[in-house]
């Protein structure tokens, strides 16, 4: 079976496809981390310092699941802690939570969307 | 009569208990379809069961919830009956009145019992009429804040207010005194019409330390109706329920059999045919129990029971579909040993419980003997985020309670899950418990112990296996002959 994921580095998303072998060993996670190759390929992308979004700047889902409401507008202000957006998840409302003390400068999902862990919600600056 | 052969069943269901249906009909040579979601497609149900169909994207409306799109399948597949399972359209009258005009069998009470286990107001009036014991409280709809003012004042706080078609522990609030009431009974009718469609409430005298006592009933078409004894399910957190034992150690034999009888007075009152449940609030310290309400479905935690009895429910539920009578005589019935269930969440019991979907990396479940799982995933699985967090069941048999909860800490110290968070922690914390251990819990248990989830040690003895697994290249799936 083989597995589709985003690795976000900086502004740059890489496409990677990894394969579980189903015959005989399966997937080990220990693998998985960061072997010598991988990291030398890699070493100018974890360089760069991100600049687009970032998990400073954004408000990240913990989890995956469907937008049900959002709670802040563009351009009000919000404290760390405050309620962002509601997602829906497995039959349970989860609030995703501000980080930070700031000015929501831009939503980045719409009331319906579904979104995966690690994606943005909005931009706090 | 002639009899009805029953060649080829279509689950119309997912998850765990889909897989469940399947293993039971393959005991019996009966073909198995699948139906699935576009979300679902390497689930396990898919895999095992003859056929599989994909019914629709994930949303469970247009998938699991569409009876046209299961109808369609079902006539092209050219199955002789449908197996609901539980929740999705397991209580939904319209799906089995849709069914029946297809000529297909669904599995399961016939539909006009669907509306007498679906209105609970008009289930507790009839009872009350026929001097079962109902909980004190409205047997009419509550329409009116004033109304509900009244009847509270008369059967004392706190009180309980329930959707009158409600279900599944959603939309209920307890109120401890006036004011409570006022500010609930709003949100309660707004919530009941947009969770079951109708606004209308009805209130119950609410018992903080009273016990959730079940009892598993059978019933054929010839009017034979048999208990399997009961199950005590009063551990739950948020009205779901999380550990069931059987049997229940509030009750001695007197008030076991009363409830039991109750029970099969109650299926015969209302003409019950097919597997039931009837739920019963017990009130240890008046030693009462009341009707609380009727389940016309296999439950979740029905293993308990199959477990204790050696009865396999499903099987016994074809039986009656295909219009035979039952396999057992009450007296045939004989409860042997104790059996507690624990239902695996995908959830963080460390952060509030929030459901926790994501990749199976690792997984390993307890084997051996006296130990059940009942389960959905593997690794390399991706749990998805549409339906509910139910990951697995173990369940543990043991010759004396005390065994029983025994094994099921072992099995709970062996269960490798990676990749997804579980409340395991919180489920081995509640089996440690010393109140827990002696029997002396109610419903509130969870709420006011506020137990702490106890994270199992051996972590490493059990790394190191998994390691050694993986190095040497030998799967325990392949070994243990499952596919996936």
């Amino acid at each position: 079976m083989r597995k589709r994921f985003k690795v976000f580095l900086g502004d740059r998303v890489i496409d990677v496809e990894i394969e579980y072998s189903l015959t005989g060993s399966t997937f080990s996670s220990k693998s998985l981390i960061r072997p010598k190759s991988f990291s030398n390929k890699f070493k100018g992308f974890l360089k760069q310092r991100p600049s687009g979004i970032s998990s400073r700047k954004c408000v990240v889902s913990p989890i995956s699941g469907k937008v049900i409401l959002i709670k802040v507008k563009e351009g009000s202000f919000v404290k760390k802690g405050d309620v962002i957006a509601v997602l829906e998840s497995m039959k349970t409302k989860v609030e995703i939570y501000s980080h930070k003390d700031g000015v929501v400068k831009k939503i980045l999902v719409r009331e319906g969307d579904f979104i995966k862990s690690g994606s943005a919600v909005a931009e706090i600056g | 009569m002639t009899k009805v052969e029953i060649r080829k069943v279509l689950i119309a269901n997912r998850g765990e208990i889909a897989v469940r249906i399947i293993k039971s009909l393959r005991t019996i040579g009966i073909r198995s379809v699948a139906i699935y979601s576009s979300a679902d497609k390497s689930s396990l149900h898919v895999l095992l069961a003859d056929e599989a169909y994909c019914i629709g994207p994930p949303d469970p409306l247009q998938s699991y919830l569409n009876i046209e799109a299961i109808v369609k399948v079902a006539k092209k597949a050219e199955v002789d009956a449908v197996h609901p399972g539980y929740g999705f359209l397991s209580q939904n009258p319209k799906f089995a009145e849709r069914l029946e005009e297809e000529g297909i069998i669904f599995i399961g009470p016939p539909s006009k019992v669907h509306l007498f286990s679906g209105d609970k107001v008009g289930a507790r009036a009839f009872l009350k009429e026929n001097s079962i014991p109902v909980i004190p409280g409205t047997f009419k709809p509550v329409t009116n804040i004033e109304e509900g003012i009244e009847v509270a004042e008369k059967i004392g706080y706190p009180v309980i207010l329930k959707p009158r078609f409600g279900g599944g522990g959603t939309g209920m609030f307890i109120c401890n005194n006036r004011e409570e009431l006022e500010e609930n009974f709003k949100i309660a009718s707004k919530l009941a019409s947009s969770a079951f469609g109708c606004s209308e409430l009805y209130l119950e005298r609410y018992f903080p330390s009273a016990r959730h006592i079940e009892v598993q009933i059978l019933a054929d078409r010839f009017g034979n109706v048999i208990h399997l004894f009961e199950r005590e399910c009063s551990i739950q957190r948020r009205f779901q329920k999380v550990l069931e034992e059987s049997p229940s150690p509030a009750l001695d034999d007197d008030l076991r059999i009363k409830i039991c009888e109750t029970a099969v007075r109650i299926a015969k009152l209302i003409n019950y045919v097919s597997a039931g449940t009837v739920e019963f609030l017990y009130v240890p310290e008046t030693q009462q129990f009341f009707f609380m309400e009727l389940n016309s479905r296999i439950q979740v935690e029905h293993p308990v029971t199959e477990m204790i009895t050696g009865v396999d429910i499903v099987k016994e539920q074809i039986k009656i579909a295909s219009e035979r009578p039952l396999s057992y005589a009450q007296e045939d019935i004989r409860a042997r040993g104790c059996a507690i269930e624990v239902r695996v969440y995908a959830e963080d019991p460390e952060s509030d419980f929030t459901p926790s979907p994501g990749l199976i990396e690792e997984y390993l479940p307890p084997k051996g003997p006296w130990i059940r799982v009942d389960d959905c995933v593997y690794p390399g699985y991706e749990i998805p985020p549409y339906y509910d967090p139910l990951v697995a069941k173990v369940i543990a048999w043991g010759e004396t309670r005390t065994e029983a909860i025994n094994r099921l800490k072992i099995a709970l110290e062996e269960y490798v899950i990676k990749g997804i968070k579980t409340n395991i922690p919180l489920l081995y914390a509640i089996l440690c418990d010393k109140d827990f251990v002696s029997g002396n819990y109610c419903t509130t248990f969870l709420k006011t112990k506020k137990i702490k989830p106890i994270n199992i040690g051996k972590i490493e003895i059990r790394e190191r296996r998994i390691e050694i697994e993986y190095r040497t290249g030998v799967s325990p799936w392949v070994l243990s002959g499952r596919i996936y």
